[in-house]
Order: C-alpha cells, then structure tokens, then sequence
C-alpha cells in the first residue's frame, strides 16, 4: 500500500481547468495502491457525488473539499482599483484579459472531515457564490472563519493555505514578514488546530509557486510558526500526458490563444504522482529549506495524518442513500389544525393522504365503480405506508395544486399515471383501471427507490410555476437541479480549434460537418461517414487538432440550470448540497438529477411543454373570438370517442398535434387507422425505439387490418394480449403474462421483467421462470414459446401508464385541431412545440382553408390572434392577387371561416419593449404616427415596411407592378423612415445637450456579510439574476403632436412596388415565413420542365415508378433501425404538402452531405406505398434547387438532365456484413460495439482479427451497437444530425440567383 | 551567458546525494560535475512545433518532419516535449570550472548542453 495521499486535486468538474473525470482520478489512485484521495474542485462540488461513488467502487477512502478563490487582504498586493462601471456583459474575444480585476486571486482549499464540517462546507460554498457577481464566486477570510465556528476543533473543517494563497505570494515575495501576517490573519478567524500549511513543487525553475525553492521557503516559515505542513501535487491531471488538454483548457476559459504568457503550467508535473515519487519532491524541499533529516518523512506524516482526520464515510457524513421528503406540515400546512401539525409523523402523513384519496372516489368514479376502486386504493396505500412515502404523494398533489391554482394547465407523464392515488389527488388525469394500468411499474414494494412523477406544466408559465413553489417551500427547501453541460464534438471543435489559432470560418465548417456525436468518437466518425471524408476532413494534417478534441471528451464546460428538475427537501437541504444561482436568479443546486437522486433529494420534474401553452392560447382565443368557453380535459365537453377526431387523426393531417406529427408518425396512423383512445395509446407505444427495434409494428398492424388472425400463445394470456391483437407492446403486459404463467405477484413479475433486461438476470430468470410454469399444468413448448416472447420482447415494451400519460395531450391536441383548427394552429405558432418550421405549420392552415393574415401594425400582436372572415370567397373573388381558398377535402376540419394574424414576435430583432409600445400605442394613422409614438428602431421600421405591417395603413395591396401614379408603395415608405430616422437623431442630440445626463441604474445590492440579514439563498439568487430586465411599461401613450417640423411623408417618388417575388423574400428574410406565395412557386417552370410529382400527387402514383419530388427542407431524422445502419429520413414541403424521402445506406455516400447542409432540394426516387394513405420515396439521389435552377437558366432542361445523370464520384456501393456475433456473444449488459476489421496491412492492436471481411468505400469501416437481445443499432442514430436545424433557418431560403431584381 | 544547443554525452552518478548527471563529454572533453546549483522540469510550446504548424498548412506536407509516434493515443507525450534540466557547476583538470545547463529530452532519449552560464 502507498500511504501517500493527495489532498488537492481538481477533476474536469473544476470548469475549465481539471482534465481529469473524478473517475479517471480514482483508477489511477487504485493502480497506485493509495486508500485515501481528495477532490478538491475549483469554486464547488459539483463532482463530489460521481466521486465518491467512484470511490466506493474502488475501495478507496474519499475526502472531499472545495478550491476556493479569497479576496486579498492587500497584504501581499496592492489593492486593485475598483474598476470603473459595471462589469461587461459580454465576454471580450480577442487578447482582453479575463482573469478578474487585479490579476488571479489567492486561493485556499478547504476540506471537510465530518457530516458538521460537511454541512458547513455546502453553506460556505453556496454563501461564497451567491455573494458578489454571479459566476465570480470570491470568498473572503470572514465567511470561512464565519463558518469554522461553531464547529469542533479542526477535524470538521481543515484549510489548507497553499503555494496560490497569500502565504504563498508573501513567500514568492520572499517576504518572511509577510507570511507571518497573513498567518496571523488567518489564525485569529479560523481554529489553529484545522490550519495546515500546503506546500507544492512541480520542479518549475526559479523561486515562484511551483518551484522547490518556493515551496522550501514556505515550509520554513510555517515549520517556524509551529504549523502543520502537508505536501500536495496540486493535481490537474491524472497522468502526464494529458498536460497539453490543460493547456487547452486554460486558452479556452481565458478566451486567448495557445501561447505562453496565458497558461499556468510550465512544465508536466501536476499530475497524480505515486508516493516514492512525492518522497523525492519532500526530500528536495526539505534539503532546500535546510529543515534537517526527518523533515521529509515528517511532512509526509503530517499529510497522512490530516488525510486520516478529513476521510469521510459517504453513507455516516454524505447521507448518500437517505430519503429527505418535506415536512408535513409544510406539506399540507393548509389542511391540517394545528394541533395535528404538532404531532406530524408518517402514520399522520398516511391517514391524510387516505383521507384526501377517500374523499376524490366520489368525484372521480361512478357510484357502480366505488368498490373496485377503494379496493385498488386500499392496495397502493397499503404498499406506499409500508415504503413511508405518503410524504411524497402529498408533496407532488401539493404542487399540482398550487400550479392549477395558477390557472396553469399541467398533466403527469410516466409511470405514474398507473397510480389510481395519483389519479384521485388529481395529479394525473388517466383512470388506471379504467386503462388496465399496473401500479406495481411505477412503485413497488419490493424497490426501495423513489418514485417519480414527471409533471407537465405549459411552457411559456414555467419559471411563474418555478417562483410559486419557490414561495411555498422557501430557499431552504427547494433548488433547482444544475446539468453539466459537457464537450461533445462541435464544441470541442470549436474551443481547440480557437485555442490553436485557426481560422473562425474553418473552425465553423468543421464543426458543423459533424452530426451531435460524442467528441471521442471524432476520428471514427470520419472513417466511417462518407460525407465527411468527402469533404477532406479525413487529411492526415487535422490529425493532430482532432486528437485534442478527443480529450476534450465529456469535460464539464459548462453549469446550467436543468429544464425541469425541482428539488424538494426539508429544512437541512443546504447542508446537503450547496447552491448557487442560476441565469434566471434561481437557487440551484451544484449537483445534477442523477446525483440527488442518490442523496436522496426528492427530484420532481416540473416540464414546461410548449404543447400545454399551446392548447392553453387555443383556449383562449376560442374563448376571445367566439365567447365559448371550453374545457378539454372535461369529458362531456371533449369525449374521448369524438369521431372529427379520429377522422382527421386516420387522414394523417396530425402536423402540429403532441407526438404523432412526425413523419414515421403520420405514416404509422394512417396504416393504423386508430379509432379509439386505446388505439392512440398503442400507437404511442408502438412508435418508440423498443417496438420498432423489435419488430412489434408489422405483425400489429396486420392483425389489425385483418390480413392474419391474432394469435395467442395460450388462452389464458387472451384476456391480456386481446388489447393488441395478440402482439406484446407494454412492459405491463409483460408483467401480467409472467405473473398469469408462474402465478407470483405483479411487483414480482415487475422485478422479473426489470431482470429480464441483462444477460444474468435473463438466466437466473429462466431458470426461475421454467419449473414454475410447468408447475401450473402449462406444456413445455407453451413454456419455451412464451419464454421466447418475453425474451425478445421484454426490454423493448413500452410503459402502457407512460403511453396512456403522453396520449392525453395527444387526443386533446388532435381534439382541438378538428374542433377549432385556427385557433390551435394559432397556439401552435406562438409557442412552436413541434419539430417543424413555423412555415409549413403555415402552409397546413391553408390546407384546412384558412385564411393567412398578413402582418399589420393595427392588428398584430405579439402572439398569433384569430379573426373571423367571410367565407364568402368559395368560390373566391381573386383579391389581391392571393390564390383563392379551397375548400379543405372532406374529412378534413373546415376552417375557413377563421384567419390567423401573423405575430409581431416573429419579425426578426424587434424587442420586447417595441411589441409593447407597439400594442399600447395604436392605431397608427400613419408611418410618423407609429415613429413618434412606438419608436421602434430603425431596422425594425424598415423591416415592418417591407413585411407589409404598414400596407393596410395605406392600401398597398396589389403586387402589380404597374400602377396609378401618385400611390404610395413599400419603397416610399422605406424612404420616409431614413427621413424620420435622421431627423429624430436631430432633436434627440438637441434635447440630450439641453438635459443632463440620466443618473445610472442603481447598484445592486452587494449582499456582503457585513449587513447582518438573515442567509436566504431565494432572494440573494434573485439579485444575482442576469435575465434583461422587463420591458419598462408603457405611461404615456399620447398622440403624436403633430409639430411642423416632423418630416411627413413627401411626393411619392414613383418608384415602382415590389414585386411578388421580392415580398416572398423580404417576408423569409423578415418572418421566417413565406406569407404571400410558396418558395418553391418561384421554381415551378423548371419544376414542371423536370416533371416534378408534387405532394397532392403522390397517392396517384403507381407503386415503384421512378420520380423526382421538390421542395423545402423540413425535417431530417436518423431513427434507429433494425438492421443497424444508418438511416436518414428526409422531409421536404412542396406547398402541396409533405413528402417523406429515405435514404438508405447507398444513397448516402454521394448525397448525405447535401441533404444534411442544402434547404431546397430536389430528389429522385422511388416510390413505396406504406399503407392504405401512406407513400414514401426510397430517395437515389438528391441535388440542390437553386444549384439546378441556375443550371437551367444557362443550359435549359438537357444541361439540368445531364448534371443529374452524373453520381459524385469517390464513394463505393459495396458493402460487408461485419464481425457482428462476436458482440452478440459479449455478456455486457449494455450495448457494445461491433468494430469491423481495419483497413490495410495486418490487424491492428486490440481488435479481433478473425473475420477479415472485405471491406471497401461507402460505409465500409461501419460500427454497430449490438444490445443484449441482439438488436443492432448505428451509432449515428437518434442523435442530432449534421448541418444546421431545419427548424431554425427558413430565413436563409431565398435563393441568391441573379435576375430576381431587388 | 553563451546559449549553445549541442548533443552530448552523460554518464549519471550521484552528485552530493542525488542522482544527476556525473560527467559530460562535450566537444571531446569531458567534464566533471562538481556540484548542482539548480534542477527543474520545463515543456516546450507544443503548439509550435511543425506536427501543429500543418494545421494552418504552414508547412508543406510532404517535408514537414512528422513527430516520432504519429498517431494513437500516445500523441499526447511527445506533444509534452519535457526537458529535465540541471544547471550544475562542471571541471575540467586543469582549465577551470564552468556552470553549465544539462538538458534531458524524455522523448527523444537524448542529452543536450543547453548553455554555458558562466
């Protein structure tokens, strides 16, 4: 055993600056037989959890403390002058130097030695963040003496000053003096006994910190004050060849290039050196400062000793694996007396919860329903008074009650929604047994572990939800969850690249030619993508920048707070985990969801879903429009058999609805034809990873439609599987057939299923599984028929109370598509929740015959509004020039007697405070009307001119080029705004010199210890918040005055109107949205040249008939697949509608890089008819539109014909089913991969060599996740694609061919 | 202070207690460490060298000299370049003594003398 110990070591959770994962740290620590290692991050714990675990695992003792930077005494420095304003809110790229205000801080480390010392440690570190600045956190010498005390002698809290504390800058000083003072500073605030001086010696040269001679004079100086000394390596990495990463590292917090003068370490000795070698470095230091013989072991004793004193025992100290729910009486404070509230324990928290469930019966079921229902109830209670978790159902009904007392449509998602308790507090709204949910998926008595409830709440009232129960449960309670945001390979391309200096153009090409993949799958990634071979990325010289991206992989970069999770806990909370605040001002907690989850916090997810927002804005503007108020989660008002509904839903017009508007989705209902809620709930299920990687789809559906009979394995499983023809889809069929075969318990079969998941438990489980169902009178071949089943299917099923929690939103969104389609696609387009661009939302509103307002300053607001218009245009008088509306097929809701009204959100750059001058101030009579009064900027003038926000204002209409001279167009109007633009700078500079200047905001308050308030992490947060302010609200909306010398609009100068085409352009540039013609119009000569098949076509299409398909981008996916490769599933709109294009593997090579990074596309491909209203296209080719058309207006059709006929070379079609068995047969219970043979001469190291397949261009060298039940998988599935997100960049539409004159 | 950059040869001893380079053949003669003054670790600037120079194409691919170990995991240790340097003070019978500044490249294996101080 070595029992040299190191006590200062930063893991990559200090951000930006360790290199090492806590973990890494551990295995080295193990390999060199130490039984003790500290962590001791910079600025917090945010890896102490991870860290301890791992430590666990690795039989080592673990030591946790913190780094942290003190203000200086001005002992050692000069006082920096306070810097003049306020700080910047932008960083500074480019040489500013980011270090804070008077050169680095002194730092001191501080470790904790017990449960009170670690209690103490998480309230200086949450007091040391929410002081001062946000992300600057600084302590000072009184809030660490402010925290010793109170404590213990020095075993609880042990501070460590080292060669980066003042003690050292006084010694690189070479200032004895000094040393003594800043000693004697430090002594008066904190207990002698737990001050230990650290020393350091990395072999630098010179006498600075990280020099012998340094760390000599130190020990001197602290020996002579009769100090403990402890040597540490200052740790930074686990080994030493992972310096250079932290040389990245430091470039990258500091914003600079690599260079010299801005890295801290001089040389490769900060790592986790082994004992003998932190021998040789005491003997140097000792030999330096002439301390005699012993010193050396001395010193290293006295490192030992304290290491001894500070080891924690994670289950004693950390409380890692407690439960800590709220109090009682907090919890339902408002429903008990206060005798009750005296006597709160868990047998009270039982009988209220009883009581409140008891009493929902009523409400909640019919009368003929009360027995079963008590019966069940009687059940669940039973099981969550045995577990003592009455606490945490009153905890959750409690915030659910408070969100809906906001008025805030909320919903539960996930297991959950099999909990008939769930059901009658009122926190989910699906009737478990009227469902044939299970409780035991959701909470067992055989598992200890908390369950979780997910609640959905709308999206754009999150953070008022997140204050209300901020309010109800007080900072000291509640935190919001942190997420670690760490490298993944486009940042990490980004920060090496910026750190080596390369050029910004290149870095963001780079980096946007990889899809979302983990940064250690980068050179991988190049073998195995064609596209980015094809793009040179491959070139040996990048080798070296990819080899550093590679490292980068999963560092923390970056804390931010997670997008749902509330921590709940009693008063103890902060000294179980510390706080900090988040961007919005809201106390967050240092540790991620998994780690509280294994301090036992109760994590609630608290999600905002856009969808509630919308439905919730539909609501309203039904209720707005035409006074009906209506309540979608009232049955009588929207049953769930609504056959509108399902009509529209088997049409497949879902675009916009929760869950089932993506492509596959779409395709799927209309095979599927659902008909009832139950079918909806299926059709979630069956559209999940699970079912599709194991093939559930096919044989459902054709049961379904009838093609083959259902087949049951055995009668007696009828009753369970009749609900899907036959075919298992839920993990709670799962659970009733083994519970039906070998007659045990639902929570048991749930274990059983849970085991069913990895290798080892499968065979324990046969082994289990076999004798008991044979015992039942079941054959044998019945037994090994259903083992298979459930062997195949077991992992891959779908929650059913999960299904039926999503399916809710899902009916009530395709509820009210049907019922009130302007309206919800008004909602839909204010709060954007799906995976489509707002313009082909659009598009589908014309679909449905409803009328596309355009932008106006009179009408538009800052959401997307409904108007009644007149049907009367069927058939339509052409006004305008706008296409007529046609009546939406039959099936189709009809809603053209409804207009939506573009928002004025969705004019790029306009502010906050501008929509609301905007709103407050009108109606505008004219351009200087809304100048003077709104005072938009000058670009947002200019934007709403040429939107067309002013044309109703002066009857600009027609895009007729030609027209009645003296009329004003859009061009007169931009002219105007340049006048008013100048002439208002004019008086502007006039009143600015004739009124001193305005006084500046006032200073927040500094929250310094000084001022004796009361430590409440919710307002200090708040303080530190850092979203912009609100808009300031509108006073005075007084009409304009009319003075002289405001320039009126003057002659029209006659310049002609824009044209079609150039408003189509100005609107896509402006809104992001096409409003007046489709894109793709502008391309319909060459298109109908090409004989495109459009949309509304293809169901006209014979099966397997060649044909080329146009359109905009608007989705791409790569779902995982069965067979394992990669998949890209393409999406284009044609204004007719969706076309679905798939390319498969030997499509991709020439073509994934223009499907990944062009927006209009044309593909050539052929067709596939899915189901009874369902095509796709099996793409072969794909090319840019803008590209072809400019071909076209040179060379006519024959020169499009002949760029289409020739393939991009360099990419083979060949390809080689890999050695895939060999990780089929690996007993890993995760999924691993399969690496096919290498290239080239020999196999190389580590890699099986039998099977040396030939293996040849396109997807050649390809990996495949192989999981336990052999199910193959791309690598590349399911994550983010390359290029940008076709969600974001409809802006950039326009093609910039020459001729469309603007 | 005369910088020099000069490969030479070394044969490690103990000097007054630690290990270091006991004599050193430089120019054909050999000199004999007396005593060590100073002892350090230093890294080059990795980034400079012409491995990271192709990035930018600075270098023509084909001349530049790529780095010993070109690929793997291991790049990162000749990326560190780390020098061990000892400033020690030397004699030569009957020249006199020198302080000298002894480098050992951990990569390449190899003794430099770096420069003569005094």
């Amino acid at each position: 055993m070595d029992p040299f110990v190191h006590l200062h070591v930063a893991s990559g959770y200090s951000l930006k600056y360790g290199a090492s994962h806590p973990h890494r740290l551990v295995e080295r620590a193990a390999e060199a037989e130490m039984d003790t290692l500290a962590l001791t991050d910079r600025d917090g714990v945010y890896g102490a959890v991870r860290f301890v675990k791992a430590c666990m695992r690795g039989g080592i003792r673990p030591i946790l403390g913190v780094d942290l930077a003190v203000e200086p005494s001005g002992l050692t420095r000069r006082p920096s002058p306070a810097r003049p304003g306020p700080s910047r809110v932008a960083p500074a790229r480019g040489g500013s130097y980011r270090d804070p205000a008077g050169g680095v801080l002194p730092r001191v480390t501080v470790l904790a030695g017990s449960k009170a010392g670690w209690a103490a440690l998480c309230r200086l570190v949450s007091a040391t963040h929410l002081r001062g600045e946000r992300g600057v956190p600084v302590t000072t010498l009184d809030l660490v003496g402010e925290h010793c005390a109170g404590l213990g002698s020095g075993h609880d809290l042990v501070v460590l000053l080292g060669p980066s504390s003042e003690l050292g800058e006084a010694a690189a000083l070479r200032r004895d003096d000094l040393a003594g003072a800043v000693l004697r500073r430090w002594r008066e605030a904190v207990d002698p006994t737990g001050l230990v001086v650290e020393v350091v010696s990395h072999r630098v040269a010179g006498h600075g910190p990280g020099s012998s001679a340094h760390a000599a004079r130190m020990a001197g100086v602290a020996t002579a004050a009769g100090y403990e000394v402890v040597l540490t390596n200052a740790v930074r990495y686990a080994g030493r060849a992972d310096a250079p990463t932290v040389d990245i590292l430091d470039s990258v917090r500091r914003l600079v290039p690599l260079d010299v003068r801005h890295l801290d370490r001089e040389n490769a000795e900060g790592f986790m050196k082994s004992g003998k070698e932190m021998a040789d470095i005491a003997d140097e230091i000792c030999r330096f400062a002439g301390l005699g013989e012993r010193a050396a072991d001395r010193m290293l004793a006295s490192t030992r000793s304290v290491a001894d004193r500070c080891a924690v025992d994670p289950r004693a100290d950390l409380g890692l694996g407690e439960v800590h729910l709220p109090e009682l009486d907090i919890v339902g404070a408002g429903r008990m007396g206060p005798g009750e509230r005296a006597a709160a324990d868990s047998s009270l928290g039982d009988a209220v919860l009883r009581e409140r469930c008891e009493a929902a019966i009523g409400r909640r079921y019919r009368p003929d329903q009360h027995a079963i229902a008590a019966r069940r109830l009687a059940d669940e209670l039973g099981v969550i008074g045995r577990l003592g978790y009455s606490s945490y159902f009153l905890t959750v009904a409690d915030v659910v009650d408070l969100v809906r007392e906001m008025g805030v449509r909320a919903a539960a998602r996930g297991s959950g929604a099999g909990s008939v308790v769930n059901y009658l507090l009122g926190i989910s709204g699906v009737d478990p047994i009227r469902y044939g949910l299970v409780m035991e998926r959701f909470l067992s008595p055989l598992r200890q572990a908390l369950p979780d409830i997910d609640i959905d709440v709308e999206s754009a009232r999150r953070t008022e939800v997140y204050e209300r129960i901020l309010d109800r449960y007080s900072g000291d309670r509640c935190a919001c969850v942190s997420m670690m945001d760490t490298y993944r390979v486009r940042h990490a391309i980004r920060d090496v690249g910026a750190a080596l200096g390369m050029p910004p153009g290149e870095i963001d090409s780079i980096a946007k030619a990889f899809p979302h993949i983990r940064a250690r799958d980068a050179r991988t990634a190049l073998r195995e993508l064609p596209e980015l071979r094809a793009s040179g990325l491959g070139e040996e010289r990048l080798d070296v920048l990819f080899s550093l991206v590679e490292r980068l992989d999963g560092l923390p970069r970056h804390i931010a707070v997670h997008p749902c999770g509330v921590l709940l806990s009693d008063a103890t909370l902060l000294d179980r985990t510390p706080v900090e605040a988040s961007y919005l001002g809201f106390p967050m907690s240092q540790f991620d969801k998994d780690d509280v989850e294994d301090l036992g916090l109760l994590k609630l997810d608290v999600l905002g879903i856009r969808m509630q927002s919308a439905m919730a804005h539909a609501i309203d503007e039904v209720k707005r429009v035409d006074g009906v108020e209506i309540d979608i989660d009232d049955e009588d008002q929207a049953p769930r058999d609504d056959p509108a509904t399902f009509a529209m839903i088997q049409a497949a017009k879902t675009l916009g609805c929760f869950q089932i508007e993506s492509p596959g989705q779409r395709e799927l209902v209309g095979k599927f034809a659902p008909e009832t809620f139950d079918d909806i709930i299926i059709d979630i299920s069956l559209f999940r990873p699970g079912p599709v990687k194991s093939d559930m789809v096919n044989p459902f559906l054709r049961a379904r439609q009838g093609w083959s009979e259902p087949e049951y394995l055995h009668p007696d499983l009828e009753p369970t599987l009749s609900q899907t023809c036959g075919v298992v889809v839920f993990h709670e069929q799962v659970i009733e057939m083994i519970a039906v075969l070998t007659g045990c318990s639902l929570a048991e079969a749930d274990e059983a299923r849970r085991a069913l998941g990895d290798r080892e438990g499968k065979s324990s489980i046969r082994t289990w599984f076999f004798p008991r169902v044979l015992a039942r009178g079941y054959s044998t071949a019945v037994a090994s028929r259903c083992w298979e089943v459930l062997e195949a299917f077991a992992s891959f099923g779908f929650c059913k109370a999960h299904a039926a929690a999503f399916a809710l939103p899902t009916y009530q969104s395709a509820w009210l598509k049907a019922h009130h389609p302007a309206a919800f696609l008004a909602g839909v387009l204010t709060h954007d929740p799906g995976m489509y661009p707002k313009r082909l939302i659009l598009d589908d509103a014309r679909q449905f015959g409803i009328a596309v307002l355009p932008l106006d300053v009179n009408a538009s607001d800052d959401v997307y509004r409904i108007e009644k218009v007149g049907v009367l245009d069927e058939p339509p008088p052409e006004v305008f020039g706008r296409a007529p509306r046609p009546a939406p097929p039959s099936g189709v809701p009809d809603g053209r007697a409804y207009g939506i009204r573009l928002s004025l959100a969705d004019v790029s750059g306009i502010s906050e405070a501008e929509i609301v001058r905007i709103m407050a101030a009108r109606p505008f009579a004219s351009l200087t009307d809304l100048w003077q009064r709104a005072r938009p900027s000058r670009p947002v003038a200019e934007r709403l001119v040429l939107a067309g926000g002013l044309d109703s204002i002066y009857g600009i209409g027609s895009p007729v080029p030609v027209r009645r001279r003296g009329t004003v167009t859009r061009r007169d109007l931009l002219l105007q705004v340049s006048e008013l633009d100048r002439w208002s700078r004019a008086t502007d500079r006039a009143v600015r010199a004739a009124s001193p200047r305005r006084k500046a905001r006032a200073a927040p308050p500094t929250g310094s210890p000084a001022d004796a308030r009361r430590f409440d992490p919710r307002t200090m947060a708040a303080a530190q918040s850092q979203a912009g302010l609100p808009p300031e609200p509108v006073t005075a909306v007084q009409l304009a005055l009319d003075l002289d010398d405001v320039p009126a609009l003057s002659e029209p100068s006659g310049l002609p109107e824009m044209s079609g085409a150039e408003r189509v352009r100005a609107e896509l540039e402006i809104l992001g949205l096409d409003v007046s013609s489709h894109v793709v119009d502008f391309y319909a000569p060459m298109l109908s040249a090409l004989d495109i098949t459009w949309s509304r076509d293809l169901l006209h299409r014979r099966s397997r008939s060649e044909l080329l398909v146009a359109g905009v981008k608007v989705a791409t996916q790569t779902p995982p697949i069965r067979s394992g490769r990669r998949v890209v599933f393409l999406t284009l709109d044609d204004g007719t509608g969706p076309v679905d294009a798939t390319f498969f593997e030997d499509a991709q090579g020439p073509y994934a890089a223009t499907v990944f990074h062009s927006w209009l596309l044309v593909v050539r491909g052929e067709l596939r008819r899915t189901g009874p209203k369902g095509v796709s296209l099996r793409a072969t080719g794909c090319w840019e539109l803008p590209a072809l058309h400019a071909i076209w207006r040179r060379d006519g059709i024959a020169g499009v014909q002949a760029a289409m006929a020739v393939v991009p070379g360099g990419f083979g079609a060949d390809h080689s089913e890999t050695a895939l068995h060999a990780a089929a047969e690996s007993k890993s219970s995760r999924p691993v991969i399969a690496k096919p043979p290498s290239f080239g001469s020999g196999p190389a190291a580590g890699e099986p060599d039998d099977e040396a397949g030939p293996t040849a261009g396109g997807m050649g060298r390809r990996r495949v996740l192989v999981h336990p039940s052999g199910f193959k998988q791309s690598p590349y599935s399911d994550i983010r694609p390359a290029g940008e997100d076709p969600k974001t960049v409809p802006r950039r539409l326009w093609h910039r061919s020459p001729g469309s004159a603007g | 202070m005369r910088r020099y950059d000069e490969v030479i040869d070394v044969r490690r001893g103990l000097v007054s207690g630690q290990e270091a380079p006991a004599q050193f053949l430089w120019r054909d003669r050999l000199w004999v460490v007396r005593d060590i003054i100073a002892h350090w670790v230093e890294t080059g600037a990795w980034w400079e060298q012409p491995g990271v120079g192709v990035l930018f194409g600075e270098v023509g691919g084909a001349e530049a000299p790529r780095p010993a170990a070109a690929s793997g995991p291991d790049r990162g240790a000749d990326l560190l370049g780390e020098k061990e340097v000892w400033r020690v003070e030397a004699t030569r019978p009957r020249t006199g003594a020198g302080v000298f500044d002894v480098s050992f490249d951990w990569a390449l294996g190899q003794w430099r003398l770096v420069c003569c101080v005094d």
